[in-house]
């Protein structure tokens, strides 16, 4: 059973050459030119991970990636053209896991996809941890606050089971990129940011006054368990 | 020694107060010399009418005592009250001791004997005195009168020193407002210095305040459609730098994509060399297009850092281990060193001197990271052969090529590298430079400051 991965861009050739690379790596590619054609086969067609181009003629990557983000936490990463540019924040915050620059190499690339798809695969079962209200079940992909289960991404579950397994450790953000993205070399600590910021979003009864999810000034984040 | 001051607030300074000077100078003197004349003029006008009564009573005086005794012509002259002197044919007689007829100059003598009434201004004993001479012709005697002139000389003392005054004043007003008046003229002259300055210093939109000073529009609108041209043409260079990196992406990323997939599949010898190559070659473009596009959008922002307190230690420290300098790493152990940075850009400010280093000094010899007075310091060392002082600057400018060349193993740098580095230190207001290493290599310093706010 290999992984079905939807690849988002509208140049031809660059669309072939890693629909190629992807084969490579044993995984089954759909392609899809425009955003519009990507909708179409997301609607319809059962994948476990996108690739996502963020300039597209009409309609642009972040609106396919906000329309995913509407039903789904498949992961998504953005193929994006500047690393400083508006497009990351931009991508990270409407829900994208990861983003990969223009141009980028392949092994980079591929690194990126494998962490993304290794992810689901490993899942340790039977914990249940708890912070205050919140309930996080790592086994089942679930996270509760009081009655109500929490709809995160992917990625934000990850990071939040990473940081509930130890409570109270201080992580910075190069430490998180690494057990959370798999990051073996200096990445975007707004990567870590823009994710902290919406699991606040999505955990804390204020999220600008936050009492579980900590920073710690200078070091990195904490899940507090004293409230 | 300079005669003209500097610059040219000083010399109007100076040439306002020449001018003061010299005008007040010139009508201190024609007034002093006026004044002086008309009252010489009046004090003897008055002196002479004081003796010609004097001589007028003496006179009768003498005729009713025609052939009488020096004691009776004395006597009659001492109720003159004056300081007279007579002379009566070849007789002289004196009231005053000191006063007598080798006091009076021979040549009024000789005029007022010959009949004409004369005065003069002398000093006797430091003391000045208006001598009249009256011919006394009833009598055949010549009168003569010591006036003291004490109160003119005074009068005319006082008033040398009251336009000596006004002069000195004169001249400091208009010192002063040579100063005052060419800061005026100056102001406007400062405003395009300063925009100039910031101009220079990168920021392009500078423009002046046109105004509605007939003098001063042409040299601000002048100057403002000079920057205006000026940021037009390095926009549009920026824009061609930024436009041209961003439409080699695509190829590029194709280029990559094809050559990944190419060393995939089983090549001969010969195709996995070219393959190797190509591989080699699309990386450093890759490379060269994505500082160049950074280096564009530095040059076209400006952008504020986004800085915040990060454990630079770390950051420093997996770096060194990186670039497997982990012998020589003096600073910190584990201790976290907390300073504002932007992480990423202070952590490719270390990996490119540690590159650098690599590169061109066979490997940083020493890493060193402290804190001092605040400030963030990073020093890297490298026992390579050095950079020669004239080149301590040009290597941070944009494709510099050095005299010195790349290690063997390492491939050819992008060029923009310390640029990068230059760059993102100075977005966090800092500074780098380089020294001698104490192993006669180059020594790279970087100094951000703290933020005292």
């Amino acid at each position: 059973m290999s992984e079905r991965v939807l690849l988002v861009e509208d140049d031809e050739v660059v669309r072939t050459l890693l629909r190629m690379l992807l084969e490579d790596e044993q995984l089954q590619v759909a392609e899809a030119s425009t955003g519009t054609l990507a909708i179409e086969r997301f609607e319809s067609e059962a994948f476990d991970l996108v690739l996502l181009d963020v300039r597209l003629p009409g309609m642009s990557g972040f609106d396919v990636c906000r329309h995913i983000r509407r039903t789904s936490n498949l992961p998504v990463i953005m193929l994006t053209a500047q690393q400083d540019s508006h497009d990351v924040v931009t991508g990270l915050e409407i829900g994208a896991d990861d983003y990969v620059t223009k141009p980028f190499n392949d092994h980079e690339l591929l690194a990126r996809v494998r962490v993304q798809l290794r992810r689901r695969s490993i899942e340790p079962d039977g914990e249940r941890l708890v912070f205050g209200d919140l309930e996080v079940l790592p086994a089942e992909g679930t996270a509760r606050r009081g009655d109500h289960t929490l709809g995160l991404t992917r990625t934000e579950f990850q990071l939040l089971c990473h940081l509930a397994r130890f409570p109270n450790r201080v992580w910075s953000r190069d430490q998180l990129l690494q057990h959370v993205w798999g990051y073996d070399y200096t990445g975007d600590g707004r990567l870590v940011d823009t994710h902290i910021a919406r699991l606040r979003a999505k955990i804390e009864t204020d999220p600008s006054q936050p009492t579980v999810l900590r920073t710690v000034r200078g070091l990195g984040y904490k899940l507090s368990r004293e409230a | 020694m300079r005669l003209l001051p500097r610059g040219l607030r000083g010399r109007s300074t100076a040439g306002f107060a020449l001018l003061a000077f010299v005008l007040s100078l010139v009508l201190s003197l024609s007034t002093y010399q006026l004044a002086r004349w008309y009252l010489l003029d009046q004090r003897q006008s008055l002196a002479v009418k004081q003796g010609v009564l004097h001589a007028q009573v003496l006179s009768g005086q003498l005729s009713g005592l025609a052939d009488g005794t020096d004691e009776e012509v004395l006597a009659v002259l001492q109720q003159t009250k004056g300081r007279a002197v007579l002379q009566v044919h070849d007789s002289w007689y004196s009231v005053v001791v000191d006063l007598d007829q080798s006091r009076v100059p021979t040549a009024l003598a000789d005029a007022a004997r010959a009949g004409t009434p004369q005065s003069q201004r002398i000093v006797a004993n430091q003391v000045p005195y208006f001598v009249i001479g009256i011919p006394l012709a009833a009598s055949d005697a010549v009168y003569f009168e010591f006036v003291p002139a004490a109160e003119y000389e005074r009068t005319l003392r006082t008033l040398a020193v009251v336009l000596a005054i006004v002069a000195s004043v004169t001249t400091a007003v208009g010192a002063l407002s040579g100063w005052v008046l060419s800061r005026r003229v100056l102001r406007p002259l400062n405003s395009v210095a300063a925009s100039a300055l910031a101009m220079s210093e990168g920021d392009l939109r500078q423009r002046l305040e046109v105004g509605d000073d007939a003098d001063l529009q042409p040299v601000a609108k002048s100057f403002n459609s000079m920057a205006e041209a000026l940021e037009k043409r390095i926009q549009r260079e920026q824009r061609f730098t930024a436009d041209v990196s961003h439409e080699l992406r695509t190829p590029l990323t194709a280029m990559g994509s094809a050559v990944a997939l190419a060393k995939r599949s089983g090549n001969g010898e010969r195709t996995a060399f070219a393959i190797d190559v190509l591989g080699d070659q699309v990386d450093h473009l890759r490379q060269l297009t994505l500082e160049l596009l950074e280096l564009a959008r530095l040059d076209a922002d400006r952008e504020e850092v986004v800085s915040e307190l990060v454990d630079v230690a770390a950051i420093v420290e997996r770096q060194a281990g990186l670039h497997e300098v982990s012998a020589a790493l003096v600073g910190p152990a584990g201790i976290p060193i907390v300073h504002e940075v932007n992480p990423l850009r202070f952590e490719r400010v270390v990996a490119n001197l540690l590159e650098n280093a690599a590169r061109y000094g066979g490997g940083a010899t020493r890493v060193e990271c402290v804190h001092i007075d605040g400030a963030l310091r990073l020093v890297v060392d490298d026992a390579g052969p050095g950079i020669p002082a004239d080149e301590r600057q040009s290597v941070f400018g944009r494709f510099h090529r050095g005299t010195s060349t790349a290690a063997a193993g390492h491939p050819k740098g992008t060029g923009l590298g310390l640029s990068l580095v230059e760059e993102y230190v100075r977005l966090h207001d800092g500074r780098v430079w380089i020294e001698d290493s104490p192993m006669s290599g180059a020594r790279f310093v970087v100094e951000i400051p703290g933020n005292e706010k």
